[in-house]
């Protein structure tokens, strides 16, 4: 199928539309536990004393914005493919977030493509993810790419 | 202890690394816990080979992590991150070695900052590069 006939114009209304915000507080607990889970023994990410004497307090790992969620938009993106996978993300970092932020996760999708491969057509989603903190600095980006194929019954939501 | 490193002194071409990972299933379990990751395919052997998978396999987003540690420990405390890219090209599996390491491929001062680039990757057991990644890193400056 070309990508015409894949990427339709109810899909193409979605891009640009920005989803409600969704404020996350970073918990101690959960930075401590996600640096436990990578693997990371970082003091920056635990101890309090050395955090605040090294980098002004605890911070979060730069992957840590994974966990910041974002809201669904009020209408659904319609899916043409059953199966998806992570492609990759980018990150652009501008400012440092600290245990006891309050982090406001913003999510649009930016740009729809179709390339085809092993597994026939596969439509490419890039959904940019912004995250502000409590004092209205945008602190980092996520730029991620979205690869859905195959048809069939769906097997993500 | 913790070493910082400085603009002047890093060369271009020098390699971060390697590290080596040889995780078990536990570490996955911990690491869907932690970034509330629940698909299946990281801790259900079943439905990771439904999906065409030889047996569970690692988050894209726990090897990230790694290669985000390995920028972290890098730039030091008066050193950032200013972009991280990492593209997931293949999957990889816990309990077999994998080795992830930095190159530096350019540096540059720009208003005063200490600015590199960087190519990272992580490979498998078979060489292969699962996991390419770029960043731009900012390191202090001395005598800045």
């Amino acid at each position: 199928m070309s990508e015409k006939e894949i990427i339709t114009d109810e899909m193409k209304k979605f891009i640009n539309l920005e989803s409600k915000p969704r404020i996350h507080e970073v918990e101690k607990r959960l930075v401590r536990r996600f640096a436990e889970a990578i693997g990371d023994e970082n003091p920056i990410y635990f101890d309090q004393k050395y955090a605040d004497k090294n980098v002004g307090g605890l911070i979060a790992p730069p992957t840590f914005l994974r966990l910041f969620k974002t809201n669904q938009l009020e209408k659904k993106f319609p899916e043409p493919f059953s199966n998806l996978v992570d492609g990759g993300s980018s990150y652009t970092f501008y400012y440092d977030i600290f245990v006891g932020d309050k982090i406001s996760a913003i999510s649009k999708i930016t740009n729809l493509f179709v390339k085809s491969g092993t597994m026939g057509d596969m439509l490419f989603k890039v959904t940019l993810i912004s995250y502000t903190n409590q004092n209205e600095k945008l602190v980092a980006t996520q730029e991620v790419v979205t690869i859905t194929y195959g048809k069939g019954e769906k097997t993500f939501l | 202890m913790h070493k910082q490193n400085f603009y002047e002194d890093i060369q271009l071409g020098l390699i971060i690394g390697p590290i080596i990972k040889n995780i078990d299933r536990k570490q996955l379990v911990m690491y869907a816990g932690a970034s509330e990751d629940f698909n299946e395919f990281h801790y259900d052997d079943e439905i990771a080979k439904k999906a065409g998978h030889k047996g569970i396999i690692i988050h894209g987003a726990l090897k990230s992590a790694w290669l985000a540690q390995l920028l972290v420990d890098f730039v030091g405390h008066k050193g950032r991150i200013r972009k991280f890219n990492v593209s997931y090209r293949g999957v990889d599996f816990p309990y077999e070695n994998l080795k992830y390491y930095a190159k530096v491929i350019k540096k540059e001062i720009i208003d005063s900052k200490g600015i590199i680039a960087l190519e990272l990757a992580l490979e498998n057991l078979e060489g292969k590069i699962t996991t390419p990644s770029t960043a731009e890193i900012e390191l202090p400056v001395k005598n800045n």
